[in-house]
């Protein structure tokens, strides 16, 4: 997450986009790239996949940014929320989920430029990777499950071997301690 | 579905996880609940730190010059195409000395937008039947989702008395009107087991203003206060009551008088009185 003097210039940023300004849409794919991009390759496990929805999503935040509303939430949820559903949109169309993971090669990131390490270091997302980290694990998988592969809450079940009011029941408190980890990381600025 | 449970739901909705069905019954909600709405909001917060849990990966460098490219070339294809509409040639009222032919596409032009004019009014006009239709569903929705709510606990309650009645510690005890109202009488039925219990009266005399009438639980020397009732317009009551185990030994009850926010011990006059099993 990003420290809140920088959240109210995504806002502006979002804003200025809305009016036209193509510098201030470059700003935000400088600032979301590495991150948005890390959540297209683990749903798409393809880099050429990857890259054609982070593209397809700027186009999406160039034309939509008018309707981001920052009385309803952060630009890094807007963003994430968008990104992520571009993604499984795609995943969905490639067909099945199962020939997409085993066929495509899986590229595993190599490259570990001063771009992500800066990345790592600026972002309070380490807070968020250490809250991830201490979820139960069966909860943490289920979440990825849901997250990641776009599964429905039947499918996780049946992919798990488990029934499905165990499966909602992990998801629900995988999720509710998750929400009160970040606590404060997730405020909105008001 | 209740409101609680639309509200379990939100953080699975954000998952995408949820079954399209029962989406489609939340987002209904959804539209007429502010505070699952914020809610909402709040869950996706949470969901898109899930982002996190994936390995941060960097694009290829000339991703960034593409996608600057492709918004400039939509930028350039809308103001082109605002510029050709500029450049058309508007239809010149002087000029009405004009080939046959294109008096004839002028008067299709003309018919033509006649036609898209009517079209597009016929268009809103649907769009605003859709919209109020839309409005009055949702409060329909709004309204049974109420009345539903309303007949669980309807269904909840007659379950409970179900429960009381059909049960092998069944006790029944049947009360007669004192000579302060000769007419009435009343029944208490109570699960022996778990001390729930139902109590109907009839032809009860309507009580004074502030004052209601209130059972007791009587064994022995031992007075035990039941629930605070008051009597409908032709004298009918029922009520629920929960009685203490050691009411479950009551050989008599009686109903009195009493002021409507109940007493510990009976003060007024006895109106019903079982006799002694």
């Amino acid at each position: 997450m990003k420290p809140e003097s920088a959240q109210i210039s995504d806002v502006e940023l979002l804003h200025a986009v809305a009016r036209g300004d193509e510098v201030a849409l470059a700003r935000l794919y400088d600032s979301y790239r590495v991150i948005l991009f890390g959540l297209m390759l683990r749903i798409l496990h393809s880099r050429q996949e990857a890259e054609d929805v982070l593209q397809d999503v700027f186009l999406q935040v160039w034309n939509r940014a008018a309707d981001f509303d920052e009385s309803r939430g952060r630009p890094f949820t807007w963003l994430v929320t968008l990104a992520r559903s571009r993604a499984i949109d795609r995943l969905r169309a490639l067909g099945s989920r199962e020939r997409v993971a085993q066929n495509a090669a899986r590229e595993i990131v190599e490259e570990s430029s001063d771009a992500i390490e800066d990345a790592i270091r600026a972002e309070a997302g380490r807070g968020v990777r250490n809250a991830l980290q201490e979820l139960p694990e069966d909860q943490r998988y289920a979440l990825e499950l849901a997250y990641f592969e776009g599964l429905t809450q039947s499918e996780i079940a049946s992919r798990l071997k488990t029934p499905l009011g165990t499966v909602k029941t992990r998801m629900r408190s995988g999720m509710t301690k998750l929400r009160e980890l970040l606590g404060n990381q997730l405020k909105r600025p008001h | 579905m209740n409101h609680e449970d639309y509200k379990e739901m939100l953080p699975l909705y954000c998952l995408g996880t949820v079954e399209e069905g029962e989406a489609r019954t939340l987002e209904l909600h959804l539209k007429i609940c502010a505070e699952c709405s914020a809610e909402l909001d709040d869950w996706r917060d949470t969901t898109s730190a899930l982002a996190f849990a994936a390995a941060p990966a960097e694009p290829a460098r000339e991703l960034r010059s593409r996608i600057l490219e492709s918004i400039r070339s939509s930028t350039a294809q809308v103001a082109e195409y605002k510029a050709e509409e500029s450049l058309r040639p508007k239809s010149d009222p002087a000029s009405n000395v004009v080939s046959l032919p294109a008096r004839s596409w002028s008067v299709a032009q003309k018919t033509l937008s006649i036609a898209a004019s009517l079209v597009f009014v016929a268009l809103l006009a649907s769009l605003y039947v859709v919209w109020s239709r839309n409005q009055a569903l949702e409060t329909e929705v709004a309204r049974l989702s109420r009345g539903l709510d309303e007949a669980k606990a309807k269904v909840a309650r007659l379950e409970q008395d179900g429960e009381i009645l059909s049960s092998p510690m069944m006790a029944v005890a049947t009360l007669k009107g004192t000579p302060m109202a000769q007419k009435a009488q009343g029944k208490l039925m109570y699960d022996q087991k778990t001390g729930r219990a139902i109590f109907t009266a009839a032809n009860m005399p309507p009580a004074p203003a502030g004052m209601a009438y209130q059972l007791w639980y009587i064994a022995g020397t031992h007075v035990m206060r039941g629930a605070v009732f008051s009597a409908d317009a032709s004298g009918r009551a029922m009520m629920h009551d929960q009685l203490p185990p050691e009411a479950r030994e009551a050989t008599v009850f009686a109903v009195t008088l009493e002021p409507a926010s109940g007493v510990d011990a009976p003060t007024g006059d006895k109106y019903l009185l079982s006799p002694a099993i």
